[in-house]
């Protein structure tokens, strides 16, 4: 079904936000929290480019430890910071969802709703993009304290999209 | 997702994020933003939506081609076809931080949860940084 296009439209950061979530989102802060911005430029076309995906929907295989939910649960401002690898070849019949902000029956009935795998490999087929590597990553969206996501999971994350020789990570938030 | 996007992007590979909530990305200085108005669990379209999905993702692919300058910011004009307030789009029982919020346990939620917390953001991407480089 083709979307709906309005030309010139502006994001509203808080049209699907319900009450408490909006709450969560005054937590942002005004004042930009950084010193710069790190720029690594696109070095060849799309066509000739790997590429890797990277969610936030706390997506495990069913043979991973999952992610903490329970944890969570004892203590809601604790979010698990860890990360999971995910093959190219995965299905839905081969996942979980451990990720209690969501609705995930849609993950379920189509990971490509926020993994989107087997789009970016239609996209390879038809030449738009060089290749999917093997390897993508999930980790899991809630965080109050991102010390060791920042520290600990990124880094690695980084490093095995390097060593796969990646030029574009496409980042899907749930 | 923002932070984590900084972090592959300064280890040299092209970064884009299809943000539903671009609010994040001033304050975090994420490199590449598509924003998009979709549903939270529903990122890039209907399940099954072969043609929607296709549709968003080859936007974002576009604007990641296009943004020139870091934090740059594409506004997709995608509109999602139903009301929010109708839409199912909510987890089967409110988040176990949603349910405190409600409760009023949190009794000044904006300082707990974000601003309390995130202010030290830059210090923390300098230390992943620190150890990032001492791993090299």
């Amino acid at each position: 079904m083709p979307a709906k296009v309005v030309e010139g439209k502006v994001v509203d950061s808080y049209r699907f936000s319900g009450p408490a979530a909006k709450i969560m989102r005054q937590a942002i802060p005004q004042e930009p929290q950084y010193d710069c911005i790190p720029w690594t430029p696109l070095k060849k076309p799309l066509r000739e480019c790997r590429v890797a995906l990277l969610t936030t929907a706390g997506i495990s295989l069913k043979t991973d430890v999952p992610f903490d939910m329970e944890r969570e649960r004892q203590n809601p401002l604790w979010g698990d910071p860890s990360f999971r690898k995910i093959p190219h070849w995965v299905t839905e019949k081969d996942i979980e969802v451990n990720h209690i902000h969501i609705k995930a029956d849609y993950l379920y009935q189509d990971l490509n709703v926020a993994l989107p795998l087997q789009r970016f490999q239609e996209l390879a087929q038809l030449g738009e993009i060089g290749a999917l590597v093997p390897t993508h990553y999930s980790i899991m969206g809630y965080n109050t304290d991102p010390t060791e996501l920042v520290c600990t999971s990124a880094p690695q994350i980084a490093a095995g999209m390097k060593a796969e020789e990646v030029d574009v990570a496409f980042l899907v938030p749930v | 997702m923002g932070l984590v996007q900084r972090v592959i992007e300064e280890a040299g590979i092209s970064t884009l994020c299809v943000n539903m909530v671009p609010d994040y990305s001033r304050a975090y200085g994420f490199p590449r933003v598509a924003a998009l108005e979709y549903p939270f669990s529903l990122t890039l379209g209907r399940p099954g939506d072969r043609e929607g999905q296709l549709q968003v993702i080859r936007a974002a692919l576009q604007a990641l081609t296009e943004i020139q300058e870091p934090g740059g910011v594409v506004h997709l004009p995608f509109e999602w076809p139903e009301d929010p307030t109708t839409g199912d789009i909510h987890p089967p029982e409110p988040s176990p931080i949603a349910k405190l919020i409600r409760q009023g346990k949190v009794p000044n939620p904006v300082e707990v949860l974000g601003q309390g917390r995130w202010r030290s953001v830059d210090a923390i991407l300098r230390k992943g940084r620190k150890l990032a480089a001492a791993a090299d």
